[in-house]
């Protein structure tokens, strides 16, 4: 009797395994609310963006990496270690048209880069970017302060990000101050050290990566307004002399929506730019940034817009931003004709996963 | 002891009912907006913590009962468990977390939000301290109920 007993009590931790998936579950269950914005009930609260929103960027989970190829100089790959973690503010004003006004960089997040050219480089190799104290910049102009290493094999250059400029310092040696022009003119100088010409394409990365996120974050509050004018065709800039050879005078963008019924998760988008040229910037953008798998969820209570973007954060999670797209710079020659110079091109492939989150 | 763990975890959910308005995953479709003055006030903020870490001492010392050599390490491993979850929400492991998630927890109730409970949690100390008060409570409370036993 007694040996049946003790066996019984023996079985009994099994039951631990039920109990120790319920505490998890029911942990995870106490997390914010769930489901898309199409699950909020018959009545629809109006949609509410708060000002202040964090972000994550992070690998395609299906996908090549974001990768950059400059001319025929060097291709540089980037490899997000887990997320990069941001944080947003931004003005809502009429119709729920979002401003971004401000961002930082989340401290203790990284991303590695691969640099690899077909003559051989001293920046050659794999080093890694971390972000040592947040980074803070208001949208559209240089960061004003926050550090970040770069780090290789063999040494550390910490990044200190000044008022007006960056302090270089290798392996916490004596630190060399730069304006923004200087850092970013470092990386084509080859005869300055090669510590240096690194962390100045690291800066650039770290600067190339927030254009494309704001990029894309840009035209999130405009994707309902695509599902109603599908496809959504704007021109752009006109070239009002002798475009570049094979350039068409005026291009366009035209962002096609490739879901049908409502805007609704898992929704794809395709944003075609056919020799879009910008005027400020003296760039002609053309080819497909396809934004795959759209996420949008809202808390069915208040309307509070909980998270957006593209591609899950999740391992082997579909979707993100998915490039086949080139940048070519233009040059207005003596002649008043436009050229695009030889190595004038950069080519972007691969992509990211972007989520931006209420914090 | 399953008797008291069931009420105490009842009152968990009526915190989350009542003084945050149901803005939960399990309890979607609850539509009550929060309570103005919270009723459970201040301790609100950490109540469910704390009554989530003693329900499951409590559940598993049941399970467990009547082995009483056992009660401190049950009390410890749900305090180490807890405070696993927590220290989850602390950047940077909750990205990292999060992008460790697998795909197949899209669409599965609870597991979808897996990763929204790393992102948009936040680390709390003083869920920290709910968890270690819950779990010293929780000692010399299943130490009473096995002698009422």
């Amino acid at each position: 009797m007694n040996t049946r007993s003790n066996r019984f009590r023996r079985w009994r931790v099994l039951w631990l395994i039920p109990v120790a998936v319920l505490a998890a579950l029911s942990i995870v269950a106490t997390g914010g609310s769930g489901g898309g914005g199409d699950n909020g009930g018959d009545v629809e609260a109006p949609l509410v963006i708060l000002p202040n929103y964090n972000f994550f960027l992070g690998n395609l989970n299906n996908g090549a990496p974001l990768t950059v190829a400059v001319g025929d100089e060097f291709t540089v790959t980037v490899d997000f270690d887990g997320l990069l973690a941001g944080n947003l503010d931004l003005n809502v004003g009429v119709g729920n048209t979002v401003t971004f006004l401000s961002y930082l960089l989340y401290t203790n997040h990284s991303f590695d880069l691969t640099v690899t050219s077909a003559e051989g480089s001293p920046l050659d190799g794999t080093f890694a970017i971390n972000f040592t104290d947040d980074i803070v910049a208001t949208v559209g102009d240089a960061p004003t302060s926050g550090t970040f290493t770069v780090v290789t094999a063999i040494e550390t250059v910490t990044v200190t990000i000044l008022a007006d400029g960056v302090q270089l310092a290798l392996n916490g040696g004596v630190p060399i101050d730069y304006t923004w022009d200087e850092f970013t003119n470092l990386l084509d100088d080859e005869l300055i050290e090669p510590w240096q010409r690194r962390a100045s394409l690291a800066g650039g990365a770290v600067e190339f990566i927030i254009v494309q996120f704001f990029n894309v974050a840009d035209i999130l509050d405009e994707l309902e307004l695509v599902t109603l004018n599908n496809p959504f065709v704007e021109t752009c800039d006109m070239f009002t002399v002798a475009p570049p050879d094979g350039v068409l005078a005026q291009g366009e963008i035209t962002v096609t929506w490739l879901g049908s019924g409502e805007l609704s998760d898992g929704d794809d988008f395709t944003w075609q730019f056919t020799q879009c040229w910008d005027q400020d910037d003296e760039e002609l953008f053309n080819g497909t940034v396809t934004l795959q798998d759209y996420t949008e969820s809202v808390d069915f209570n208040t309307g509070v817009l909980f998270d957006i973007g593209f591609g899950g954060l999740g391992a082997g999670a579909p979707g993100g931003v998915i490039f086949d797209f080139t940048i070519s710079e233009t040059v207005e020659d003596q002649d008043g004709a436009w050229t695009i110079p030889a190595g004038g091109v950069i080519t972007i492939s691969g992509g990211f996963v972007l989520n931006i989150q209420r914090p | 002891m399953l008797l008291l763990a069931t009420l105490l975890l009842a009152t968990g959910i009526v915190v989350y009912a009542l003084d945050r308005g149901g803005g939960v995953y399990f309890l979607y479709g609850w539509t009550a907006a929060p309570a103005k003055t919270p009723i459970f006030g201040p301790l609100g903020d950490h109540l469910p913590t704390f009554l989530h870490t003693l329900v499951f001492i409590l559940i598993t010392a049941a399970v467990l009962r009547p082995w009483p050599r056992l009660i401190p390490g049950i009390c410890g491993a749900w305090f180490v468990i807890e405070c696993l979850f927590e220290l989850g929400q602390i950047t940077p492991f909750d990205g990292q977390l999060a992008a460790a998630m697998p795909a197949w927890f899209e669409g599965i109730p609870v597991l979808e939000i897996t990763t929204d409970y790393f992102i948009r949690g936040t680390y709390d100390p003083l869920d920290i301290l709910s968890i270690g008060l819950a779990a010293v409570i929780a000692y010399p409370l299943v130490h009473v109920c096995l002698q009422g036993d």
